[in-house]
């Protein structure tokens, strides 16, 4: 089945890209874009009631298929996880840089005004902005930093990140919340919009 | 940082995040033991903990996934159309600010005015729903008829390929967001922020507009600490979107979870779903008060449901606690209008306003109080509060506790340097009053009324102190607002107003602004309410209160005069004033069509209405002017004929008959006519352009300066009469003079588009060629107008571009389609270009029937007659050509256009002697050597010797 073959590729090309193979994670990006337009288009259809329900299965639906742990060797799971998320964080703030650079001319655009019914932040930017302020966050504290990419960008559970970083469940909840308290002060410091969060 | 540092803080943190909120203070300044700055480093990562709501707790690929459906659903985004430099309308798109509910905006720039606008696309939502689409118009408009230095400017709300958009002041600095977020502001900070934020309010409220949404994100302030709030009006229109009542489930599940940015400064009834009132709005200043003073929100709940519930029940900590050095008064302030119970709060922002404006003095007291008081009389202090007392700005905090506060009460706040002294020479616009819902018959009443108060106000000052500039041409240029018209007219006083309709009742509130600031005038305001079946009353009550606030002494035969109206019936009176209303613009058809309904209806009702007839009769001449069909004039003639035999004596009388005179040709009579006006009404501006013109036409050249000079000397800050100076000077071969008249035109009056056209025509004509186009495109950029069109086709056309210049001529017909002389340009420069020969035939035959149509109005226009000439040889009809020249020539023997004129006839006809005789004879009477050296029709000639000579030779 396309789907099947799709995720094995998919675990194939993250293993390849953890293993050196640079070219892997180009291969890699378009098949993670298609999943980001599955779920926008979720969004999209905002109207209907159970939406949310939709999207969340939606996302669900997109790591399972872009990260399929049953593929991987039990001893090689901790190092999967670690490159997956790298991996996603790799492909997303690139697709948001992208974006922010073909609509706005260059990048580093700042948002000057709020509206009234709040969608908020001009999300792109805010991606290049926190990807920025977690590389100061792990030049600061490295398992922080490590904590936000496996569980943000990866996308993995509290348990999931603990098995990959040989750490307890309670060490990344607590390294989160302060992690997380601390890109938010490091964010607002430059975005003004503090009654408005990403989510 | 030292990773023992960071290990402090972070065991500090995980153990406080285990206590009570309240007990956290304590908690930390005992294990921080004085180490002020690890304190302040927990504390702000707990406050942030407590602010991040879901922050990144949803993953990247949702974030990214999300924003990629937010930009899809927005106009534009998905499309290359608004890509950056690209155009929208007049606005080309310079850089992307953001983007949020409301739609993407982009900093953008006005092509016409040389400006940086905010330029916002409406999400497609809008545009789906025609009825929700044409209430955000209408929201949007009276959005946008508030004029006030603390408020966005709404420029325009425009539309663009099917998309809307609202153009609006860029504002520079930073949102009140974005400076609480660095923590409490300083006191006098606040209480200026507040009073700015208060004073729009109150303008917006009088205005009927609830802005619904205020919050610290819609703040701006600038860099010298000036308030301007963002979206007035426009937050119901939001909502209006979304499904209808406010429910949790409504606000929040198109946010799937998020934190909205709204919820945190949502008033109790705004959250039960109940109708919204001014006093929503104060709940919200409250709100910003207690953010201001503290540096974090009442309610900090990042959970919605708790949140709501929180705003709904629960009492705020009292912002001293939070942050000691905040004045009482400010507490109370800030509380009061913060009360669950709208019926609690402040009422009004006035009233907020009023007890700000008692912390200002308090405020301000002590500076001078420690000059003149005693020591023995200075207020004693509170015990305790001494302790805390440091330098001397926290002196005056403290001191601000405790003073006596006298009862002076600000009402309007401006900048210190603003002052509420009238100007001595007054130059005055009256700004047509903005009506606040109503009908379209409303608002050509409300402009009517705003013209006959000016035109009373006029007849008031007698021209000694007050100089008034007439409403129709502010009209004429688009004046909306104060700005405006000290950049178009110059004028140092602005009266503008809103007029509303409730029922059987008008209110009309209105004020004196000064336009440098763009603050009211303290004290130069008032509100009238009248029923609307006694327009006399209104406008009687209006005048008369303006002219007070304008101190103008008015004595009672004055007020006789200007209380008279001409008539005695209500309903013809208010037709009157909607046909002058109308009038103000016509330039459209319809307008004069209304207006001739309107006065036609007027003197249906009072036949015995002479100013009706007076006016109807110029309303018809408009239409003569517009459609070039003299059966109007006849009627115009009729009409004004009917009110000479009403009453001969009145001004307008005068002045409908001075008009229909000239414009027949029977300048002698005119310049009676306008004699007669300027006797009544000494600073009649409009007689004085009519007699000067009429001097001119019969070729009273010195005396027509006279009459400029005149009309100059009564009003020396009025822009017109330089201009109409500078065209004559223009017309005679003065092209310095009159390049400098039109300068100071631009000097008076920087934006005047119509003199910024003359003085290129006048530049190009002294040889500043490049200087010339500059201007023409600069009065292009204000507005495009035909004439600076046709300049700038002309200066092309002689650089020797033609096919250019037939595309500015183009453009200039498209604006005056009715304009000979620019279908005559036109013809010419498709005439040299190669490719276009065969359209110059049609647009000389167009130009030569516009210029007959003149003719049949005025046969002895004998510069018409002229062009006609030109235009039959152009077209190779050279005996029409000749028999038209001579009848020219025999009106204006020694005319140099004229001379001209022949010449290049003659020169088409294939008599080249006649032709070089009369360019002699042209350039000998002055006709500049340059002029013809750059004529491509003398091309062939270029190598004759006697034409060398010609133009060789100096005027002998």
């Amino acid at each position: 089945m396309r789907q099947e073959a799709s995720s094995n590729e998919v675990t194939l090309l993250l293993q390849a890209w953890g293993g050196g193979d640079a070219q892997a994670l180009e291969r890699l990006t378009p098949l993670v874009y298609q999943e980001l337009h599955r779920i926008a288009r979720g969004y999209m259809a905002r109207e209907r009631p159970d939406h949310t329900l939709q999207t969340t299965a939606l996302i669900n639906e997109a790591y399972i298929r872009l990260i399929d742990v049953r593929r991987v060797n039990w001893q090689d799971r901790a190092h999967f996880y670690a490159v997956c998320a790298r991996a996603m964080r790799r492909i997303l703030v690139d697709h948001a840089r992208s974006r922010g650079y073909q609509k706005r001319g260059g990048g580093n655009i700042r948002v000057q005004l709020d509206e009234a019914s709040g969608i908020a932040w001009s999300l792109d930017s805010n991606l290049l902005e926190l990807d920025e302020a977690l590389n100061r966050l792990s030049a600061l504290d490295p398992r922080k930093g490590r904590v936000i990419e496996m569980r943000f960008f990866g996308g993995l559970s509290v348990d999931e990140t603990a098995e990959a970083l040989r750490i307890s469940p309670e060490t990344v909840m607590r390294d989160w919340k302060l992690a997380r308290a601390w890109l938010y002060r490091e964010l607002s410091a430059d975005q003004h919009n503090g009654d408005r969060t990403l989510d | 940082m030292e990773t023992e540092r960071w290990t402090e803080i972070e065991q500090l943190y995980h153990a406080a995040l285990e206590l009570d909120e309240s007990e956290r203070p304590a908690f930390l300044a005992k294990a921080c033991a004085g180490d002020e700055s690890l304190r302040r480093e927990v504390e702000s990562l707990l406050e942030s903990d407590a602010q991040a709501g879901s922050f990144i707790e949803s993953p990247a690929i949702e974030v990214a996934a999300r924003s990629m459906a937010a930009d899809d659903r927005l106009p534009g985004s998905s499309t290359s159309a608004l890509e950056i430099g690209s155009t929208v309308s007049h606005y080309r798109l310079l850089t992307n600010l953001g983007r949020g509910g409301m739609g993407i905006v982009y900093r953008a720039r006005d092509t016409q005015l040389g400006r940086d606008t905010a330029l916002k696309f409406l999400p497609e939502e809008f545009l789906q729903d025609a009825q929700k689409l044409e209430r955000f118009r209408r929201e949007a408009w009276a959005a946008s008829a508030l004029n006030h230095p603390n408020i966005c400017t709404i420029y325009e709300i425009g539309e663009h390929g099917g998309r809307v958009f609202i153009a609006m002041e860029m504002v520079e600095g930073k949102t009140l967001a974005e400076k609480v977020k660095k923590g409490p502001l300083p006191i006098e900070e606040a209480l200026a922020t507040s009073r700015q934020v208060a004073d729009a309010l109150e303008e917006a409220h009088e205005h009927n507009i609830v802005h619904r949404d205020l919050k610290p994100a819609n703040v701006m302030v600038t860099a010298k600490g000036r308030v301007k709030i963002l979206d007035f009006g426009l937050a119901k229109l939001v909502r209006e979107v979304e499904p209808d009542a406010p429910t949790e489930e409504s606000l929040f599940l198109t946010q799937a979870g998020a934190v909205m940015g709204t919820v945190p400064y949502m008033a109790p009834e705004q959250l039960r779903g109940e109708p919204v009132d001014a006093r929503t709005d104060l709940y919200a200043l409250g709100e910003l008060m207690y953010e201001m003073a503290t540096g974090r929100r009442p309610f900090p709940e990042s959970q919605t449901n708790r949140l709501i519930s929180a705003i709904l029940t629960q009492t705020p900590r009292r912002p001293s606690e939070l942050n000691p050095k905040i004045p009482e008064e400010f507490e109370a302030i800030t509380l009061k209008a913060m009360e669950k119970e709208p019926a609690k709060r402040y009422q009004s922002a006035r009233e907020l306003m009023a007890d700000l404006g008692l912390q200002d003095s308090a405020l301000r007291l002590p500076l001078s109080a420690s000059r003149t008081i005693k020591p023995a009389m200075a207020p004693p202090m509170r015990k305790g509060k001494m302790a805390v007392i440091g330098g001397f700005a926290l002196a005056l905090l403290a001191l601000l506790l405790f003073v006596f506060v006298p009862a002076i009460r600000q009402l309007f706040v401006g900048t210190p340097s603003t002052s509420n002294a009238l100007p001595k020479q007054m130059e005055l616009a009256v700004l047509p009053f903005s009506v606040i819902g109503g009908n379209p018959g409303d608002d050509a009443f409300s402009r009517g009324l705003a013209e006959m108060l000016a035109a009373k106000l006029a007849q008031l000052s007698s021209g000694l102190s007050l100089q008034v500039v007439p409403v129709r041409d502010l009209a004429a240029k688009n004046v909306q607002t104060a700005k405006d018209a000290q950049r178009v007219f110059g004028v140092n006083l602005v009266l503008n107003g809103s007029i509303q309709r409730e029922s059987d009742l008008y209110r009309i509130s209105y004020g004196l602004i000064n336009p440098s600031s763009g603050f009211q005038i303290s004290g130069k305001a008032d509100t009238i309410t009248r029923p609307a079946s006694d327009p006399f009353g209104i406008e009687d009550q209006v005048v008369e209160s303006a002219a007070t606030m304008l101190g103008l002494n008015v004595k009672t035969a004055e007020r006789e005069k200007v209380e008279s109206h001409g008539t005695q019936v209500a309903a013809a009176f208010r037709d009157y004033l909607k046909g002058i209303g109308y009038l103000q613009n016509y330039e459209t058809t319809e307008n004069i069509d209304n207006a001739i309904d309107s006065f036609r209806s007027a003197v249906k009702v009072d036949s015995a209405y002479t100013l009706a007839y007076a006016a109807l009769a110029q309303a018809y001449w408009r239409k003569f002017d517009t459609t070039q069909d003299t059966a109007w004039m006849s009627k115009a003639q009729e009409s004004c004929s009917h009110a000479a035999t009403l009453n001969a004596n009145l001004a307008d009388t005068h002045l409908c008959q001075g008009i229909m005179q000239g414009s027949t040709g029977h300048y002698a009579e005119a310049i009676e006519e306008f004699q007669k006006v300027l006797d009544i009404e000494p600073s009649n501006t409009f007689a004085y352009e009519g007699l000067a013109n009429a001097q001119y036409n019969l070729k009273r050249l010195s005396d027509a300066k006279t009459t400029y000079l005149q009309a100059i000397s009564v009003r020396p800050n009025y822009w017109a009469p330089y201009n109409w100076l500078g065209i004559l000077y223009l017309r005679t071969g003065e092209n310095a003079k009159a390049a400098e008249m039109f300068r100071k035109v631009i000097q008076l009056a920087p934006e005047n588009q119509q003199a910024i056209s003359n003085l290129c025509g006048a530049d190009f004509m002294v040889g500043k060629w490049i200087e010339a186009k500059e201007m023409c495109k600069k009065s292009i950029a204000i507005r495009a107008s035909g004439s600076a069109y046709s300049n700038l086709g002309t200066i092309t056309f002689y650089e020797g571009h033609f096919e250019e210049s037939a595309g500015y001529f183009k453009k200039a017909v498209t604006i005056n389609p009715k304009e000979s002389r620019m279908w005559g340009n036109l013809a010419d420069a498709y005439r040299w270009s190669p490719n276009e020969r065969a359209k110059a035939v049609r647009a000389y035959r167009q130009a030569t029937a516009l210029a007959q149509e003149g003719l049949r109005v005025n046969p002895n226009d004998y510069s018409l007659l002229g062009d006609v000439a030109l235009y039959e040889a152009k077209s190779s009809k050279i005996k029409q050509a000749m028999r038209d020249l001579e009848k020219a020539l025999s009106l204006a023997p020694k005319n140099v256009q004229l001379m001209y004129n022949a010449a290049i006839v003659y020169l088409l006809a294939g008599q080249q002697v006649k032709a070089l005789d009369y360019l002699r004879r042209a350039r000998d009477l002055g006709y500049p050597v340059e002029s013809i050296r750059i004529d491509p029709e003398w091309a062939a000639l270029q190598s004759d010797p006697a034409f060398q000579e010609i133009i060789a030779g100096d005027k002998r």
